[in-house]
């Protein structure tokens, strides 16, 4: 059982006079550093409404542009299910939903749990689970399954995807062709463009390459997204001291600044085209040289850059559940519970990356599933405390008496289901020498995967899907 | 008096101003300018390549340390003949076609570059012929290719055909990496090597060319 999400406690990392600072710096990088910007249709959008390109080719993106985008964007945001039910109301409750990915580098085998590489059948694995959890509300499909060819992976997961998952589907694409495929695939599984549109069951994943560079492809797919009005994430990752400045507040203007330009050419290209704020402020570990995923200021930035989106009022892509561990061990577990701590009480509204694993090369179903326990859990920690009469309950106290007990009070049995009780943690009075926890996730993703039936899809609809499914295979690329 | 110690300790400090004027100074007092680099600057890069290696040194430090090791060099330099100078080889790197990702692939080549590799850094996006035009150009030991992204590993696997039609493969080694690069994938595509990360890329280089 779940209950609905009420975040009635907030965490501000920013202030409003920190946040002006910050878009202050961020628009100055626009108009006075420039952006790298490739792309013949987005460049030329730009220049017709103001923007300048410079001898050393750098675009200055002028604040006038910024603002009106920040004027057209929209503030609310809608997300369907695969049949058209709303699922993701992104608005002024400041509400929070969580992702996991269809498919992954590599897999944490639930069974065995062995790390080995993903392949093509485990994404229905992977969407089965998320399909049936109460706290997963989408999935992001990547394209990285191993024993696909790279030029229709992105493609093929798709199919994979939206043939087993009834929620909302995140993507991302390898290439521009990929994501004019996946759009007309979700066009067919809407009933056609016009209706994907109206309930948009998939959005669309993009990235620049930090520091400020936002090449062809990157502004290609804000473009095919913003002209078919797929609602789309810009997301900047950047890699503190590697990729962004060593410090927090010039890496959230950069972050800001790369996000704001793809704003700016999705708002040119479509004005009122729905957009989604991303921002993976993280730090590059200056000992092993990876990218962190569970680094406590990696968590800090993302909560400060989800307080710039709400100044904005546009809808803000998170990370969280996550962890550079490569094993289900006690760094996996504090890692991701930090994070979903965090988020909870931050200003995220769409929440990627749950189970995460190994610094992004692996997905855990089993981090999953106690991912899942430990959202439902924090869920009755930002509920907050109200006060008022029911609330205070002076009648019962009064009632019980001072020496009496509350155990057999009708308040008491009406009340008590309020409190959150665990189904995968113990509390048990005597408790085993061994942990039961492990134990537990693992029969209960045996479970779903033995009785969980994910809705089909109409046989009309697969048989198209199939079509696409044999396009795909014997798709043989032209030489370039 | 200056010592090749004080210039190593130097070195490990990233001290640049203090290795100019101590290998001015050694050179000064007519010490062979070979063994100022051998046993003085080469000497302290090693002892900080052992420090990263353990985890004792970070990123920023040990390219500190490095740019006060080539500031050195750059001094005894013109005192040695070139076929003199010492060097592990020579490095052609780039990110291959279709791919814009460079972090990563310049972290190889700075750390390259500290551990003695004369390294030829061709950029991102480089296609299997750049590449081939490089290596006509450059002769290295090594070709080093780079990629981030799954469908431009493709890209890794064409570059290495090409080397190979045009009879170039044979004369040097071919490694690769990035995030979604493994080692069975260097295998399968014909490379000669595989380093997970940039710190174990210059082992890999000093393993693969017998050093």
């Amino acid at each position: 059982m779940s209950t609905s999400t009420k975040r009635n406690l907030s965490l501000t990392i920013l202030d409003q006079e920190k946040f002006e600072q910050i878009h202050e710096a961020s628009l100055h990088l626009m108009e006075n550093v420039g952006m790298k910007i490739g792309g013949t249709r987005a460049l030329k959008l730009l220049h017709d409404n103001g923007a300048v390109t410079t001898g050393d080719g750098l675009t200055i993106i002028p604040r006038g542009l910024v603002e009106r985008a920040l004027k057209s964007v929209p503030k609310e945001l809608v997300l369907y299910t695969r049949d058209g039910e709303p699922s993701m109301k992104i608005n002024n409750d400041n509400p929070v939903y969580f992702g996991t990915h269809a498919d992954q580098l590599e897999l944490v085998d639930p069974l065995s749990g062995i790390v080995r590489k993903f392949l093509r059948k485990d994404t229905a694995m992977m969407c089965k689970l998320a399909d049936y959890l109460p706290n997963i509300h989408f999935v992001l499909s990547v394209g990285m399954s191993s024993d696909v060819r790279p030029v229709v992976q992105s493609q093929i997961t798709f199919l994979e995807t939206v043939k087993h998952f009834s929620k909302t589907i995140n993507f991302s694409t390898n290439d521009i062709e990929g994501l004019k495929d996946i759009i007309e695939i979700a066009a067919i599984v809407a009933g056609g463009l016009k209706n994907l549109q109206e309930k948009p069951f998939i959005f669309n994943y993009c990235e620049p390459i930090p520091p400020l560079a936002h090449p062809n492809e990157s502004t290609e797919k804000l473009y095919i997204s913003a002209e078919n009005r797929i609602p789309v994430v810009y997301m900047p990752y950047c890699m503190m001291g590697g990729t962004s400045p060593m410090s927090f507040a010039g890496t959230l203007a950069q972050c800001n600044a790369d996000m704001l330009t793809g704003l700016v050419i999705t708002q040119l290209v479509s004005e009122g085209a729905p957009f989604i704020y991303g921002s993976m402020p993280s730090v590059f570990d200056m000992r092993t040289t990876i990218g962190s995923y569970g680094a406590p200021e990696f968590h800090l930035l993302v909560a400060a850059s989800s307080d710039l989106a709400a100044y904005y009022g546009i809808p803000f892509f998170g990370t969280a559940g996550c962890t550079d561990a490569k094993v289900l061990d006690e760094q996996a577990v504090v890692e991701t519970t930090m994070e979903l701590f965090s988020t909870m009480l931050s200003k995220a509204n769409i929440v990627h990356d749950v189970g995460v694993m190994d610094h992004c090369n692996s997905v855990s179903p089993e981090l999953v599933v106690l991912a899942d326990e430990i959202i439902e859990g924090l869920k009755h920690y930002t509920q907050g405390v109200q006060v008022n009469a029911e609330e205070l309950a002076l009648d019962v106290i009064k009632e019980v008496g001072p020496g009496g007990h509350f155990l057999t009070n009708i308040h008491t049995l009406n009340n008590f289901k309020k409190v959150w009780y665990p189904s995968l943690f113990s509390r048990d009075m005597q408790n085993s020498n061994e942990s039961q926890v492990k134990g537990k996730v693992r029969e209960k993703i045996r479970s779903i995967m033995e009785s969980h039936l994910v809705p089909q899809l109409d046989a009309t609809i697969l048989m198209e899907l199939e079509k696409w499914n044999v396009k795909l295979e014997t798709y043989q690329p032209t030489a370039q | 008096m200056s010592s090749f110690a004080d210039l190593a300790q130097y070195v490990i400090e990233g001290a640049e101003s203090q290795v100019r004027e101590q290998v001015k100074s050694l050179t000064a007092q007519g010490v062979n300018p070979l063994e100022i680099i051998n046993q003085g600057l080469i000497a302290g890069m090693s002892v900080v390549g052992t420090r990263f290696k353990a985890g004792d040194m970070f990123v920023p430090e040990v390219l500190m340390s490095a740019r006060a090791m080539s500031a050195g060099i750059e001094i005894v330099r013109p005192l040695i003949a070139e076929t003199d100078m010492p060097s592990f080889g020579k490095v052609v790197l780039g990110t291959v076609k279709g791919d814009l990702h460079d972090i990563g692939k310049n972290l190889v080549g700075m750390l390259l570059e500290s551990s003695g590799f004369k390294v030829i850094n061709l950029g991102v996006d480089i296609s299997p012929e750049q590449f081939v035009q490089a290596v006509k150009e450059h002769n290295p030991d090594i070709v080093a290719l780079s990629a981030l992204l799954t469908t431009t590993m493709t890209a890794m696997k064409e570059t290495i055909e090409l080397l190979q039609e045009e009879g170039l493969k044979d004369k040097l080694k071919i490694i690769v990496g990035g995030a979604p690069v493994s080692m069975d994938f260097a295998d399968q595509i014909g490379a000669d090597g595989y380093a997970p990360d940039a710190g174990s890329a210059a082992d890999l280089c000093k393993k693969i060319l017998c050093l």
